[in-house]
């Protein structure tokens, strides 16, 4: 009796889920991730760790932080000049005012600037600091790292004599990217999302200025280390012949590679060439690829979620995927 | 402490393109340029906060000496994570991928045939010289183009392809190059069976010279094979990966 009374006030965390909210998320991050490589690491990698896998993994790891880094670096520069230099009121000129009306411009914006993943996510979030409703700031990140002008001529380049491949990428990401934002804008609720604060500075614009790249990088880093330790143990751990057993099946290949985009985490600038080396995959299934993989992967679910916060990641996560997979299905049945 | 992390990622950066060039063993040759850019913003804009600090050290030195408090003045705890690419690559200094990435890919994702990068015109292999040095993925896909019907373009002519070997079933052995299109993380093998001669040491770098084994039925796909008249162990080339 009296131990149960005493359990009972010990186990409502309620201190937990108050002091989880703000600084701790990071420690929450820490936590899941040493585990599931603990995990991962005793049940896959334990029986056969070699130091050749090692040294496999670390160049892999490396190789997609040091690939990233020059993306990364360009993103939080571009985010960090529109908050030092472009004054508020701009975005609220060109963008139109009502958010239905935004998020499609937004998404069409999205295939000017060249770019991948790791850029979007900052330039996004501080559009959304600017005053940019965040549907609209959404679709952009969305659409951007998906339908760039480099990430097409990648894709013809990867698929050659195939433009319909080409055409069905642009048409379903931005698809994908459009109707996120329009569920966010009719479903999203405000206190959900965080929106990045920029930490306010004395000093001229160059001052602001560099306040704004150390402040996105430290964040947006961090985060990229995560995913890229992530995609790197998948990598390194996952045999290509389990991958190969369910191309046979069509609904299968496209989840398989649909999971396989989010597991694998390569920049949108090349994941053509990757999808096109798998050939055993229907086309349909590898528009998937295509199209999940520049909206969700581990790196920019470790991205968002440092960005604009847990509780924003645990619901547009899930949405973006089910809709990048239902319309890359829906596209490629179609037209493929 | 976030312009010190700054100025070492910036720096491992350069050290590793300016320096080493083992950048080659991660990324594309063409990626060089940007990254030495990228590690030059943040070292500059890493040192302006170092001094910037420094100057303001009297006032400000209680919270611009504590880290590791959320979204302090140190900045969050996530950014102390960028230190271990930089401790990875001066502690582990990893290699190129070699066999064991060649080993653990499948037969059936490594068979893909490789896209032809030469010109309509130029299709045919020049005269000279003999033999003739080619890449593994040019072999690949010139192979293929004969096995589905298309032009033979490698018929007696001799060759020199370059790659490590791995091991293969029942005592026969690939010369293998890892193809990167993008980074390390997508890197491919090509393999090419080696016919007649004794299978070198794993994992080492050898010079094959050699004619094309017309192989596999036609339509089929994925089997390329090449008869070695001479096997001799070389250097590792500058960059590792096709």
């Amino acid at each position: 009796m009296a131990t149960g009374v005493r359990r009972d006030a010990e186990v409502p965390p309620a201190q937990w889920g108050a002091r989880r909210a703000e600084p701790g998320a990071d420690a929450v991050w820490w936590f899941i991730s040493i585990v599931s490589l603990l995990a991962i690491g005793r049940i896959w990698v334990a029986p056969w760790v070699t130091w050749a896998g090692v040294q496999a993994w670390s160049t892999i790891f490396i190789a997609i932080c040091v690939q990233a880094l020059p993306f990364l670096v360009f993103g939080v520069v571009l985010s960090a000049a529109i908050t030092a230099f472009v004054p508020a009121e701009v975005w609220s000129r060109v963008l139109p005012r009502r958010g239905v009306a935004a998020v499609p411009v937004a998404g069409m914006a999205g295939a000017v600037l060249p770019g991948c993943e790791c850029a979007s996510v900052p330039v996004a979030g501080s559009l959304m600091a600017r005053g940019v409703v965040p549907a609209a700031a959404l679709t952009f990140l969305l659409a951007a790292p998906a339908i760039n002008p480099i990430v097409m001529v990648a894709t013809a380049v990867a698929f050659p004599g195939q433009p319909e491949m080409v055409a069905a990428r642009f048409g379903a990401s931005l698809v994908v990217a459009v109707l996120a934002g329009w569920v966010w804008l009719r479903f999203g609720k405000g206190e959900w999302l965080r929106i990045p604060a920029r930490p306010e500075h004395s000093g001229g614009r160059w001052e602001a200025f560099r306040v704004a790249v150390r402040h996105d990088f430290m964040h947006a880093g961090g985060f990229l280390v995560v995913g890229g330790m992530a995609a790197a143990v998948i990598n390194v751990v996952i045999p290509a012949s389990w991958v190969n057993g369910l191309a046979g099946v069509p609904w299968a290949a496209v989840l398989t590679l649909a999971v396989l985009a989010v597991l694998m985490s390569i920049c949108s600038e090349a994941d053509a060439f990757v999808a096109a080396s798998l050939t055993a995959f229907s086309p349909t299934a590898k528009l998937t690829f295509l199209v999940v993989g520049p909206m969700v992967d581990l790196k920019l679910i470790a991205l968002q979620t440092g960005v604009f916060g847990k509780r924003f990641a645990i619901r547009f996560i899930p949405l973006t995927f089910v809709l990048a997979v239902g319309v890359s299905a829906l596209v490629g049945g179609l037209f493929l | 402490m976030q312009n010190l992390l700054m100025v070492l990622v910036g720096g491992a950066v350069l050290w590793i393109t300016l320096v080493t060039g083992e950048v080659v063993n991660f990324v594309k040759e063409g990626l060089r340029w940007p990254l030495v850019a990228a590690a030059a913003v943040l070292v500059v804009l890493g040192l302006a906060g170092m001094r910037r600090d420094w100057r303001d050290r009297p006032d400000e030195h209680a919270d611009s000496g504590h880290d590791g408090h959320g979204h302090g003045a140190g900045g969050p705890r996530v950014a102390w994570l960028l230190c271990l690419p930089v401790l990875a690559i001066f502690a582990i200094a990893p290699p190129e991928l070699g066999v064991f990435t060649a080993a653990r890919t499948g037969e059936s994702r490594a068979a893909a045939p490789p896209k032809i990068q030469v010109a309509e015109d130029d299709y045919a292999l020049p005269p000279s010289p003999d033999p003739y040095p080619m890449s593994v993925g040019e072999f690949m896909g010139r192979s293929f183009e004969a096995q589905i019907g298309g032009q033979v373009t490698l018929a007696d002519r001799r060759l020199e392809l370059k790659g490590f070997a791995t091991p293969g079933e029942r005592g026969a052995w690939y010369l293998t190059r890892l193809q990167m299109s993008c980074c390390a993380a997508d890197a491919m093998p090509l393999k090419v069976k080696i016919l007649d001669a004794p299978a070198p040491e794993k994992g080492s770098w050898v010079k094959v010279v050699g004619l094309w084994h017309p192989a596999g039925e036609a339509g089929g796909r994925g089997v390329y094979e090449f008869t070695a008249q001479s096997v001799t162990r070389t250097e590792k080339p500058d960059n590792p990966y096709e």
